[in-house]
């Protein structure tokens, strides 16, 4: 069986993960970056949904199992790039406001994001089209 | 111009004839500049020897950045940056430099897609950004070929619905497969987790229904015995396999090894005795497909595009 969870984001997440750069580092400032070349949206869901799912079929009757399946974990709260400070705790949210990228990656790299991250964001600048990931998060 | 894929014949060879006629508007087609010790040619026999002007001063940039190294190397046209020990955030300063110096354009991917030092110089010469240059496109049929099995099969191991499961699992140490060591360990259908590739094991916590080995993704069946990895196969009942080098900086090239051949690996153990694999796969194949959510279903017949990280071409 094939699973296709996305993205793990967390407390642990190597440096190199980009949505957990811009979660983390849009807390720590307070602000989003605009991405007005940047279009889709992706899948928020709880990493523990996306195991217990896995734990469930892997421990489900497997008698007779001769295909290969597959299972997608997502689809329970879609949200656009442009509405990505909707993922983060509401306490925060009312509190953010929406920068241009260059001043948001100024801001996060003074804040601590590696020179490599800051590189990455720099191709959102260009037109860019996310296609729905799921991304179980433990925010 | 940069194609999506190359004609082919029934046989699977290139398309030469069909190259040939196809209708390129004049207005996409890039001129590519390649340094010429990667070109072939009449110096074709010094190919990766001799270096040109543009590719010396590429090297005085790595040598910038990887001092120790680079200064006590012999390095040619065709070394690679990460081989010679550097990492992303060392390219992310190579980056710096070449922007400045070079091409202000380039981007991150530009470079780690092409880590060979004439592909480093050839995007850094050219004004717009060649993925598919410097050897980093993939054969994805060869690749996703299935591993010839030497061990006759010994039949179906169907799993009974009251029998204690043995459960072989990768990457424990990784958030998805502990929750999902969480969600199950408790069962009473567990009766023995086999946890593989762990690198710490002092860091693992002990359980009465866990068995820790020792070893690194990088390394031939995850770093075990030959024995003892057959061991395995004979007596599992069902193998998660989560693990994988997480990156989405470097090229496929350099994740092949762990997240693409040790799943090669994992499904030439699990053959011979049917063994049931949960394969922990990458939602990022949306892209792929085209679509704004990616179907549950095969995608077998869709290879990486060119363009596509290495991370999820990889898985």
């Amino acid at each position: 069986m094939i699973h296709r969870p996305t993205l793990l984001v967390g407390k642990n997440s190597p440096a190199t993960n980009v949505m957990a750069n811009l979660l983390h580092y849009s807390q720590e400032i307070l602000a989003v970056p605009d991405l007005p070349g940047v279009e889709g949206s992706s899948d928020f869901i709880s990493c523990n949904t996306v195991a217990s799912c896995i734990a469930r079929d892997v421990l489900g009757p497997t008698h007779g199992v001769r295909t290969i399946s597959f299972s997608n974990s997502g689809d329970v709260r879609r949200v656009a790039v442009h509405d990505l400070c909707e993922v983060l705790p509401s306490q925060l949210r009312s509190r953010m406001e929406k920068i241009g990228l260059k001043e948001w990656l100024d801001l996060a790299r003074q804040a601590g994001t590696g020179s490599e991250i800051v590189h990455i964001f720099d191709t959102l600048s260009c037109p860019t089209q996310i296609w729905c990931e799921t991304t179980p998060t433990k925010l | 111009m940069v194609l999506k894929a190359m004609p082919i014949t029934q046989a699977g060879k290139m398309d030469r004839r069909a190259l040939r006629t196809m209708d390129i508007p004049r207005a996409r087609i890039v001129e590519v500049v390649r340094p010429i010790s990667s070109c072939k040619g009449p110096g074709a026999s010094t190919r990766g020897v001799t270096l040109e002007a543009i590719e010396a001063k590429i090297l005085c940039v790595w040598k910038m950045h990887l001092p120790l190294i680079a200064n006590n190397t012999a390095i040619t046209s065709t070394s690679n940056f990460f081989t010679l020990g550097g990492d992303t955030s060392l390219l992310s300063q190579v980056l710096g430099t070449i922007r400045r110096d070079f091409r202000g354009s380039l981007m991150l991917t530009g470079l780690s897609n092409n880590l060979k030092l004439h592909g480093m110089t050839t995007v850094a010469m050219n004004k717009y950004s060649i993925f598919s240059l410097a050897g980093t496109s993939l054969d994805g049929i060869a690749e996703t070929a299935l591993p010839t099995i030497n061990q006759k099969g010994v039949g179906f191991k169907d799993v009974n619905v009251d029998q204690s499961l043995i459960i072989l699992l990768t990457r424990a140490t990784g958030y998805l497969v502990r929750s999902i060591l969480a969600n199950s360990i408790n069962s009473p259908k567990v009766g023995l987790l086999h946890c593989i590739a762990i690198r710490s094991l002092s860091r693992i916590a002990s359980h009465p229904k866990v068995i820790n080995h020792g070893g690194d993704l990088t390394k031939q069946y995850f770093g075990m015995s030959s024995s003892d990895w057959q061991q395995l196969g004979s007596s599992v009942d069902i193998i998660i396999h989560a693990a994988a080098l997480v990156d989405h900086i470097r090229p496929y090239a350099f994740l092949r090894t762990a997240n693409a051949l040790l799943t090669k690996k994992m499904i030439q153990l699990a053959l011979p005795y049917h063994i049931l694999i949960h394969y922990v796969s990458a939602a990022g194949f949306g892209r792929i497909v085209g679509r704004p959510t990616c179907p549950e279903m095969t995608v077998a017949d869709q290879l990486p595009p060119g363009d596509i990280d290495g991370y999820t071409a990889s898985k």
